[in-house]
């Protein structure tokens, strides 16, 4: 609900400069109250504002204060001025005054304002007020403020005092994050607040109202800050979109068309998008986000140098919202949601690679391989969602699914060598194959309060099922030949014709009653119960036909091995027993803390049943598993100042065997990854403490925030790898349940931001880290490896003026493997050094610089280059709606993508075939309209 | 029960009816109040108040606490109740900590919010509060444990010299409830009731708790003298005056149509346990209750409490003038260094009377903001006030505000 009471926004008595020519010769000063005479009272909140008569510039403005103050200083001297006084159901007030060089200052007094004789009456507004109080909402004017004629809602927010659009898209209203960002109410195209602010006119918008929206959060006083922009009458229907395409050399190219309608209850967009630059997105909204009229600075939307092969990408989607009520609310809501979207891309590998692998202390092998791939990957996604709430009931339904098709066409040839550079083996490897996997996931969930005991504490219904429908069929040729020159009995000609289906189905339904009943304990103390059950059942059948084919014989023969048909079922019933209580200690005005313990006494009957027509594969198995959870939170809440939030939580839990990792039948075709289930697996029972610490200040202004976390845990029964290496650089791989498996994580973020005048600064750090003891059988010695993994970002947006944004990061990526009792220690380190420069030169006229310093080092070697991309694109046309961009990638020519891949006992460095530098132009037109 | 019990306890009823149709009748004739809380009007505070006087409250380890939920005055004494540290707090009329009650955790397992309300015998010097239904824990006013009474389950209790004490009997959804009570008020003397009044079944009750409002509020409001008390009810405009003699229905409030709920909806059956809806969905901008009702001389002070009226909800009326000022409306001044007068943000209504003044409070957090907001005016602060500001911080106690209302409101519109 809308916070009842005063709106924490304080912005009595803050002159906003509207006008930024002052300058020595602005001496003079104006003061006055605001007051209404008829009832004898001031008028605190109300608007004061200051115009030049003649051109009717706006200079300056406030709110009145608590005592209806209004005091300006440093206005210009000798120019013929008027103060306009507004204040909601009363008629302004004009008056019109000149500051003079002896009379710099004047005290207007009690300025008494006349309420509206009615709510009907019509009074000639001839100045809009630039701000005003309209209950416990404020609202900033559109029109009030003057922007170029093609300014977006994003240059209205960034004139508005107390808001700021920060570098991450972020936006802030004295401070507090604004979470949802509305259009007219609704959210608009996917709830994208940068598709909104970075497309609709500055022109459409009548106001910006800011105001609180509360939130439960275990009794807490929080809210959070909503912004809702409410369009014009005559503007809220309309449409916006890009057409754009550009030719590059080497034949480089990027299309996009892309078109978005939208009326009071409805929104359609459609998308599509054609490109050979390595330009993914993977989603409308993203796509959407990454098109927008405005334009962003963002260095995230780059072609992707790193992205192996040479890539023929179409994108396209759909994006529908319906509301079935106009006018939505946090009460009401009756909503359509759909999105559609599809990708298709072609792609052509050329990779090469040196794979090292540690066989023994003093063994390794190393293994040259040319790999080349063509494929066509298509993939559909569908989403919707129908979400409807009203008297205290809330019910959503989900459909999605899932239609994905790959081609594929893969050869490799491989040459493996001893520690004497001995040749062990060689093979010629390939595989052609279609692929396709239809899924469709179904999710529905209901909740109802029964009753109305206070909004924390009322008894609720939930319950939520989701379903899971998805069918994969493989139907490929794959041939190997392998030649062992030290075990010559391991060469073989091999090839293969596979016709495998599989059908999963899977049902999930959770019910749970909360605030059942208060179980009273010692002290006066009572605990809050609860009650959740949960059913999950998985039901796979598989039906593999394997043919050894002859090239010679001309016929094919059924692998007895690979073929058989097997039906895996598992269900699992989860009965929960929750256990909550609160304790808080509430000092008004001051703060609040709160404690809180939850234990959930839970447990797990487990019954999981194979039938195969391979015999090996049947087994029937049952478990019961206690995995209880518990949680104790600490809430330390000091009103206006921050809020910290400390949380220890334990819980136990299993990890059952997939029916991969138990079906799975040997395949020798596979030749260096030679895999096989195992029927006789074990679930995992992993026990996890994690702990999370969070700050966040309520400052207005610089505010920071940080989290950090930590997860320790031990894994009983780790489904790991029994493998045996062979010199000639095959590998057999074998599921086992392994002991010993050792985990801790820890991750960091920080956020703080600052504003000085009109410069904004924003930091934002994250770093993860784990360090995990991780066991595997090597040629039947069991080992364990310390293995270290750990990324962290650095981001710095700075916007020194509005026409020039910088934006630095750097990403830090480590891996290190060192095995227990033996010289095999891997490393590997990542750096990448991004710098971005965006620069209005004109109101036309911008440039974008984009530099990344790549610094690799492995064990073994290392990798420098550095990517320049840059471009400079002009805007054409009155309404700046065509644009012309001329782009270069790869200016340095230096992009040689070296990637690599760890197991834990080996290394691979590969080379792919990547995007080189190109030039490209660009021609892009907006189509839009706002208004009927 | 044997069959004499049964025969004298319906005897008593009946006799307790007669007295409350008497009482009822009585009560014939009442004022008309016409509110009309936009026309409220508004002023500088002194032109409203005579006399306005800051009391710090000390703030030590001891007496620290939250926000004033109850106020009682004696000839020397504030007695506070805070739900946030479940205790009343004993200050003197300087505002020097002198005792403190704590509720602890026994209180909390009778209510999650520990000490409900308390109730003063001025005469006995003593503090009262109940646990649960039936005990009653009696401490002096140094704070001290006396002793433990027994008394007949209310809600809410008044004690008038004399011993004469008035109940609360309205407990909303108590469908099991053994007892037969049939009416919402009853007087007691020595342990006997001797009269009753506004008819109200138990057993079959037209308004669910969750259609009650504010559940925890005392519906009893100070009248000025030791004999008076006023009475409140949900969804009723009418003001009771209680005496331990008298129940006379004594203000009858009239809003604008706007802002009034049907005549029936206090009493309409259909209406059981639907009324929260209704009142969002329907009247979201009707006066639901009149709280916070106190008088000195003729001037009436209240709060109206409804979904809309976040401000501009309490309001001072002059029964001679008929005048209507907002409290939300009047502007503190240099007669009071620009210091708030009331609570800003969680503000319900006056806290209480003495006869003499009426009395708000203001939490430390806005009288530090008010200090820093009037730091361009150059103000010299009173005694008080100024040790106050010097020694104190934002976290201190709230400070008690003593209002006198000019005597003739008259002349200050």
């Amino acid at each position: 609900m809308r916070v009842v009471g005063a709106i924490i926004l304080t912005f009595g008595l803050i002159p906003w400069s509207a006008y930024s020519q002052k300058d020595s010769t602005w001496t003079g000063a104006v003061y006055g109250i605001a007051f209404d005479s008829a009832h004898n009272y001031i008028l605190g909140n109300a608007t004061a504002a200051i115009y030049r008569v003649d051109s009717s510039i706006l200079i300056n403005y406030q709110l009145t204060n608590n005592y209806g103050e209004f005091q300006f200083e440093r206005l210009p001297v000798g120019i013929s001025l008027k103060i306009v006084l507004s204040y909601v159901g009363y008629k302004d007030i004009s008056i019109p005054f000149t500051l003079s060089k002896e009379v710099k200052k004047i005290d207007f007094g009690k300025v008494n304002l006349r309420q509206k004789d009615n709510e009907l009456e019509e009074v000639k507004v001839v100045y809009k007020p630039p701000v005003r109080m309209n209950k416990d909402t404020l609202e900033f004017n559109a029109d009030a403020f003057d922007e170029d004629e093609n300014a977006v809602v994003e240059d209205l927010l960034k004139k508005l005092p107390g808001v700021i659009v920060w570098g991450d898209g972020s936006i802030t209203v004295n401070g507090k994050e604004v979470k949802s960002l509305l259009v007219n109410g609704k959210p608009f195209f996917g709830g994208s607040t940068r598709v909104a602010i970075q497309n609709i006119p500055k022109d459409a918008v009548e106001k910006v109202q800011v105001y609180q929206q509360g939130q439960s959060d275990i009794g807490t006083r929080d809210s959070t800050t909503e912004v809702n922009i409410m369009l014009k009458e005559d503007k809220d229907t309309g449409y916006f979109g890009k057409l754009a395409a550009g030719q590059g050399n080497d034949n480089r190219y990027e299309q996009l068309a892309g078109l978005n309608w939208f009326s009071r209850k409805t929104q359609l967009g459609v998308i599509a998008s054609r490109n050979n630059t390595n330009r993914i997105t993977g989603n409308a909204v993203t796509l959407l986000e990454n098109n927008t009229f405005k334009g962003g600075t963002d260095m995230d939307y780059q072609p992707q140098f790193n992205l192996p092969g040479i890539n023929k990408i179409i994108e396209g989607g759909l994006i529908f919202q319906r509301d079935f009520i106009e006018k939505t609310d946090f009460y009401n809501i009756n909503r359509l949601y759909g999105n559609y979207f599809l990708s298709h891309n072609n792609k052509a590998i050329d990779r090469s690679s040196e794979t090292f692998t540690a066989i023994s202390n003093d063994e390794n092998i190393v293994t040259n391989s040319t790999y080349s791939n063509k494929s066509t990957f298509r993939k559909h996604r569908f989403d919707s969602k129908y979400e409807t709430k009203k008297n205290r009931s809330l019910f959503s339904l989900n459909v999605s699914s899932l239609f994905d098709h790959l081609l594929e066409r893969t050869s490799s040839s491989n040459v493996t060598y001893d520690t004497f550079k001995t040749i062990q083996s060689t093979s010629e490897l390939s595989n052609n194959g279609v692929y396709n996997n239809n899924l469709l996931l179904l999710n529905s969930s209901y909740e109802q309060e029964l009753n109305n005991i206070g909004s924390s504490q009322n008894l609720k219904l939930r319950l939520n099922y989701s379903g899971m429908l998805n069918r994969i069929d493989e139907r490929r040729i794959a041939s190997s030949e392998f030649n062992s020159f030290t075990i010559p009995s391991m060469s073989q000609v091999i090839n293969r014709n596979y016709n495998n289906d599989r059908k999963d189905f899977e049902n999930s339904f959770v019910a749970g009653l909360d605030n059942l009943a208060r179980l009273k304990i010692i002290g006066g103390k009572s605990l809050i119960l609860g009650i959740e059950a949960a059913v999950l059942t998985t039901n796979n059948k598989i039906d593999n036909k394997v043919y050894d084919t002859s090239i010679i014989a001309d016929n094919n023969k059924l692998n007895p091995f690979l073929t058989y048909k097997a039906r895996y079922q598992n269900i699992s019933v989860s009965p929960a027993l929750i256990l909550s209580n609160s304790i808080s200690k509430t000092l008004s005005n001051r703060y609040e803390r709160g404690f809180t313990t939850s234990l959930n006494i839970k447990g797990q009957f487990y019954s999981q049943e194979v039938n195969s027509t391979q015999d090996v594969q049947n087994s029937r198995i049952r478990y019961y598993k206690f995995i209880p959870e518990a949680l104790f939170r600490y809430i330390n809440y000091r009103f206006g100042e921050f809020k910290d939030v400390y949380s220890v939580k334990f819980r136990q839990h299993s990890i059952f065997p997939n029916a991969v990792q138990l079906l799975l039948i040997a395949d020798s075709a596979d030749i260096y990854r030679v895999r096989a289930g195992n029927p006789n697996l074990r679930p995992s029972d992993v026990r996890e403490m994690s702990i999370e610490v969070s700050h966040t200040t309520f400052r207005n202004r610089n505010q920071l925030s940080y989290s950090a976390n930590f997860q320790l845990g031990s894994t009983r029964n780790y489904i790991g790898d029994s493998s045996i290496i062979y010199k000639n650089g095959q590998t057999n791989y074998y599921y086992v349940n392994l002991p010993g498996h050792r985990f801790l994580n820890a991750g960091f973020t920080l956020d703080k931001s600052y504003k000085i005048k009109e410069q904004t600064l924003q930091i934002m750090v994250s770093a993860n880290g784990s360090v995990a003891l991780v066991p595997g059988v090597l040629n039947s010695m069991f080992y364990r490896s310390n293995v270290y993994q750990h990324v962290s970002d650095v981001k710095i947006y700075y916007y020194p003026a509005s026409f020039l944004g910088i934006t630095v990061g750097h990403n830090w990526v480590s891996y290190k493997m060192r095995q227990n009792g033996s010289s095999l220690d891997f490393k590997s380190i990542i750096h990448n050094s991004n710098l971005n420069i965006y620069s209005a030169l004109t109101p036309r006229l911008t440039l974008n610089n984009h530099i990344s310093f790549v610094h690799n080092r492995f064990t073994g070697g290392k990798a420098t280059y550095n990517i320049w991309n840059a471009s400079a694109s002009y805007r054409l046309l009155k309404n700046k709606n065509a644009e012309i961009k001329f782009s270069a990638f790869d200016l340095l020519k230096e992009n040689s993508n070296i990637s690599y891949h760890n197991t834990n006992t080996s290394l691979s460095t590969i080379y792919n075939n990547v995007l080189q530098q190109y030039f490209m132009l660009t021609f892009s037109y907006f189509p839009r309209k706002f208004g009927r | 029960m044997n069959g004499k019990e049964k025969q004298l306890k319906k005897t008593l009823l009946l006799v307790a009816f007669c007295f409350s149709l008497m009482l009822k009748t009585a009560g014939q004739g009442n004022l008309r109040i016409r509110v009309n809380p936009d026309d409220a009007t508004g002023g500088a505070a002194s032109e409203i108040f005579e006399e306005i006087n800051y009391i710090p409250l000390e703030t030590k380890k001891a007496s620290v606490f939250g926000k004033i939920d109850q106020l009682f005055i004696t000839d020397s004494l504030f007695l506070i109740l805070d739900h946030d540290i479940n205790a009343i707090l004993i200050f003197n009329k300087n505002g020097r900590f002198h005792g403190k009650i704590e509720g602890g955790s026994e209180s909390k397992t009778y209510h999650p919010l520990g000490i409900q309300a308390f109730f003063v015998d001025k005469e006995k010097g003593e503090i009262k509060y109940k646990l649960g239904e039936t005990r009653v824990i009696v401490h002096n006013f140094n704070g001290e444990k006396i002793r433990e009474e027994t008394t007949i389950r209310s809600k809410h209790v008044y004690i008038f010299p004399n011993d004469e004490i008035v109940f609360f009997y309205y407990n909303s959804n108590d469908k099991n409830n053994q007892e037969e009570f049939n009416n919402e008020l009853a007087w007691q003397r020595n342990g006997h009731t001797y009269q009753s009044a506004l008819t109200y079944s138990i057993k079959n009750p037209v308004i669910a708790t969750s259609d009650w409002m504010f559940k925890n509020g005392t519906p009893f409001y100070e009248g000025g003298n030791d004999t008076i008390v006023f009475y409140s009810r949900p969804f009723d405009y009418t003001i009771y005056q209680v005496s331990p003699k008298t129940f006379i229905d004594k203000y009858s409030f009239l809003f604008p149509a706007s802002f009034s709920l049907p005549p029936d909806f206090r009493t309409k059956q259909e209406y059981y346990g639907k009324r929260f809806s209704l009142l969002r969905e329907k009247y979201s901008k009707s006066v639901i209750a009149i709280t916070n009702f106190n008088k000195v001389g003729e001037t009436i002070c209240f709060s109206l409490l409804g979904l809309t009226f976040n401000k501009n909800n309490t309001f001072f009326y002059n029964l001679e003038s008929s005048k209507l000022i907002s409290f939300d409306h009047i502007t503190p001044g240099a007669a009071n260094s620009f210091l708030p007068l009331k609570a800003g943000f969680a503000f319900t209504g006056i806290h209480t009377t003495d006869g003499r003044y009426f009395y708000s409070s203001v939490s430390s957090a806005d009288m530090f903001n008010a200090k820093s907001i009037n730091s361009r005016r150059k103000l010299k602060y009173p005694g008080a006030i100024n040790t106050y500001f010097n020694k104190g911080s934002k976290n201190d106690n709230p400070v008690i505000v003593q209002l006198k209302i000019k005597s003739n409101m008259k002349k200050c519109v």
